[in-house]
Order: structure tokens, then C-alpha cells, then sequence
């Protein structure tokens, strides 16, 4: 049992590092190709942090879409996008006052999510999740929640329709 | 088990760093990426609160996937956005559009 417990905690402080490694690099590399790299590194972090709390269908559901599509969509992006070099793509705001007050209500916000995440009186269930979470969660998106369920299917198509026709403008006019 | 607080804290932490970037960066790719680290964050407090709180009914979860949906939607329309200023201004940086500006 105490076992478990240390390989839990192992696996967590791994994960850990992963995700804010990951979500620094996006933010401090100066080659915007690395700052993708580095998130898609976040995104696996991300991915075993939903293994952790037993969300197995979501995990796969973040490797396939988050890496799989949006980090391959992004690539595109930035190739699409790049000129001559890659070196120095990926710069902060000019202002060093801009930079400051940026810092300042981010370091606020945080101190206070995280006075609340310590000291909410959260009212932690001891239950254990179902089993099947897979076959749980696909009975409730074809019942309970059909009509979200053909909504966002519908936002997907408008999206991507969307997207097409204003990527394509120049094209049209020619 | 890892306590919930845990879970939290990484999540606002993640959170924090994609807000920051968001707000300091000057490509218009990397603001985006920074969204999305900002909305993982979201999903593992989802997540969290799913298995801690309500382990049962697994709204949280069920959340988490349509929020998934919604973020790619976005990350769709931004990109092609992205593409077609890069197409006008032959530039990515947000500094240079100030089109809106009186």
C-alpha cells in the first residue's frame, strides 16, 4: 500500500514536471518551433494527468486531438506563416511596463486560486468512480446529453466550413 | 491517491503560465498556443473535481469533452484568421494591427 502511495506521488511529481516544463518552454523558447514542440510535450503531461485521476477515455481523447490535431495544425500554422528564418520568432512585448503589469496580475491571480484550492472546504466523495467509464460516458452523450451532444457537432461543422471560406478569400476574388 | 489540492495547484499553475503568455507574447501563433495551455488548465480542474467531488455521475468529464470540441472549433477559426492576416500584412506580429484603432 505505502508503495502504491510513493509510485503514485512519483508519477505525479513526473507528470508535473511535464506540464509546467512543457508550459514554460511555450512561453520562454525563442524559436517558436520549439515553443510547439515543448507544448505538445504539455499536452502528454496533460494526457497522464487524466490517466492519474482514472479518466482513460479522456487521455486518449487529449493524445489524439490535442496532439494529434491541434499541435499538427499549429505546425501548419507556422509553416504557412514563417519567413526567412526560425531564430527569434517567438518574442515578448517591446514594454517593459506592459511586461510588469502582465506579471503582476498574473502572479495575483494565481496566489489567490491557489488560497482557494488550499483552503476551500471541498467535500471530497470517498466513492470509487464506475468501472466502465468508456461505455458510461458514451450511454450518457446518446441519452442525457444528446442535444449538447448535436450541438457541438454542429459548432465542429460551422467551424471548419468557417475556416475554409476565410482562409480561402483570395482565391475566390481571383 | 494525490490529494484534489495538488491537482489544483498544477492547474494554476498551467494556467498562470498560459495567461502570461497570452498577454505578453507578440505572435499571434504563440498567443493562440497559450489559449490552449489555458484551457487544458481548465480541463484538469474539470477533471479533478469530476473524480474527487462527484465520482459517480462524471459530469465533469462529460464537460471536459465538449470543451475539447469547442477548443478545436477555436483553434480552427484563429489559425485561418492568423493566415489570411499573414496573407495581408505579410506579418504574424500583433503589434502591427492596429486596424481598429481610431
Amino acid at each position: 500500500m505505502d508503495g502504491a502511495q510513493t509510485g503514485a506521488y512519483a508519477a505525479f511529481g513526473a507528470m508535473t514536471a511535464l506540464v509546467i516544463g512543457g508550459g514554460l518552454g511555450v512561453v520562454f523558447f525563442r524559436n517558436i518551433f520549439y515553443a510547439a514542440t515543448s507544448m505538445v510535450l504539455c499536452f502528454l503531461g496533460v494526457a497522464g494527468i487524466y490517466f492519474s485521476l482514472q479518466a482513460n477515455f479522456l487521455a486518449v481523447m487529449q493524445v489524439l486531438i490535442y496532439i494529434g490535431a491541434v499541435a499538427i495544425m499549429i505546425v501548419f500554422a507556422i509553416m504557412l506563416t514563417r519567413r526567412s528564418q526560425m531564430v527569434d520568432t517567438n518574442r515578448f512585448v517591446r514594454s517593459l511596463s506592459q511586461l510588469a503589469i502582465a506579471l503582476a496580475a498574473v502572479t495575483c491571480i494565481g496566489i489567490i486560486l491557489i488560497e482557494l484550492a488550499i483552503f476551500a472546504p471541498w467535500q471530497i466523495s470517498g466513492k470509487v468512480p464506475a468501472p466502465d467509464i468508456t461505455r458510461f460516458l458514451g450511454e450518457a452523450m446518446m441519452s442525457r446529453f444528446a442535444i449538447p451532444f448535436e450541438i457541438a457537432a454542429v459548432l465542429l461543422l460551422v467551424a471548419l466550413i468557417g475556416a475554409v471560406m476565410i482562409a480561402l478569400e483570395e482565391v475566390r476574388k481571383s | 491517491m494525490v490529494a484534489l489540492p495538488c491537482y489544483l495547484g498544477i492547474s494554476t499553475l498551467l494556467f498562470v503560465i498560459g495567461l502570461f503568455g497570452a498577454l505578453t507574447k507578440r505572435n499571434a501563433i504563440v498567443v493562440l498556443m497559450c489559449i490552449e495551455l489555458m484551457l487544458n488548465a481548465v480541463n484538469i480542474n474539470l477533471v479533478t473535481f469530476s473524480r474527487f467531488i462527484d465520482p459517480q455521475a462524471l459530469l465533469g468529464q462529460l464537460f471536459v469533452i465538449f470543451t475539447i470540441a469547442v477548443a478545436a472549433a477555436e483553434v480552427a477559426v484563429g489559425l485561418a484568421i492568423i493566415i489570411v492576416l499573414n496573407r495581408y500584412r505579410d506579418t504574424v506580429n500583433l503589434d502591427d494591427f492596429t486596424w481598429l484603432k481610431g
